[in-house]
């Protein structure tokens, strides 16, 4: 049984669009980014007729992610201008590389995390002597989609029933609802 | 309900992005040409303007006219506005202007202007105002 490859993220860079669909590269700035998390919500429930309790998944967490940028950026402060009911894409590109890799074939893995959302920006305290950074959430997703190399890791999109699984039972129930024809 | 575009945002045009072939390192596939006028002084002309104007705030005295190239004759006739009329549209972009800049401008500098990008402008455009100026005047 062959181990599991062990994947070293090496890079990652955050781009945004902007109004006409313009391309905002941060990486010259970017410092941290976060990945939305893959998180269940539970309710804990003990049944009358046992001992024990079970955390039952109820939903999901909302989707929403983070990067900072060091020093100010006009351009991406100003995607805060975003009308109600609108949201703007993000894709966070990164840049695996298996440490163990046999073939260069497969040593270099790319992960492609897309996102529509909102953003929230928030600039840190200025005080002299210092490197000013702004602290961005994106909010509000709508959609998300995150592949690894050429595989599809999550998908979300709340007008589709949200979260896909990998069984198609998210598909079927959203036929079930009428959500989906 | 449409399924969002969930294709990556592309830091650069042609950037293949993930999906059926795994990415390696980027190189593109053939580097693009760097392409410039030969002569760029047969490119462009500079006309002063004799009423200058206040254009959001600041002062425009000088207009440079360039030559269109073909691509930007592609991009007029497709996405061309419906109120302004393709000549308007043709001059705001060879001055980088924007056509209200344009209709804006003092009597006697915008016939200046009409004159000075008449030689930049392609044949075509030229002889299709020609046609329309001849028909006014044969009505008038």
């Amino acid at each position: 049984m062959a181990a599991l490859p062990f994947l070293v993220l090496r890079a990652s860079n955050l781009l945004a669009e902007g109004d006409g669909g313009t391309t905002l590269n941060t990486h010259l700035s970017l410092g941290k980014t976060k990945l939305p998390m893959l998180k269940e919500k539970y309710d804990e429930f003990s049944p009358a007729a046992s001992n024990g309790s079970i955390e039952v998944a109820t939903t999901r967490e909302p989707c929403a992610s983070g990067f900072n940028l060091k020093g100010m950026q006009p351009d991406v402060l100003e995607l805060f201008r975003t009308p109600f009911g609108t949201r703007r894409k993000f894709t966070i590109l990164g840049a695996l590389v298996n440490e163990y890799a046999t073939s260069a074939d497969d040593r270099e893995i790319q992960v492609v995390a897309t996102m529509w959302g909102r953003l929230n920006a928030e600039t840190d305290d200025h005080e002299g002597g210092s490197l000013l950074g702004t602290e961005y959430e994106i909010k509000s997703i709508s959609s998300y989609l995150l592949t690894i190399g050429t595989k599809e890791i999550a998908r979300f999109n709340i007008e589709l029933g949200g979260w896909v699984d990998s069984g198609g039972q998210s598909a079927r129930i959203a036929n079930m609802i009428g959500i989906t024809g | 309900m449409s399924e969002p575009d969930l294709s990556p945002v592309k830091p650069y045009p042609g950037y293949p992005g993930m999906g059926a072939e795994p990415l390696q390192a980027a190189t593109p596939a053939s580097p693009r040409p760097r392409v410039e006028p030969a002569e760029p002084r047969s490119w462009s002309t500079t006309i002063k303007l004799q009423w200058p104007l206040l254009v959001d705030g600041e002062l425009l005295e000088e207009v440079t006219i360039r030559r269109l190239t073909g691509a930007d004759v592609a991009d007029l006739l497709i996405g061309g506005a419906a109120d302004v009329s393709l000549n308007v549209l043709a001059r705001a972009r060879a001055a980088g202007l924007h056509p209200d800049v344009i209709e804006a401008f003092a009597a006697d500098d915008g016939e200046a202007f009409a004159a000075a990008c008449r030689p930049l402008l392609p044949a075509s455009l030229v002889a299709l105002e020609q046609q329309l100026l001849a028909d006014t005047e044969a009505q008038i």
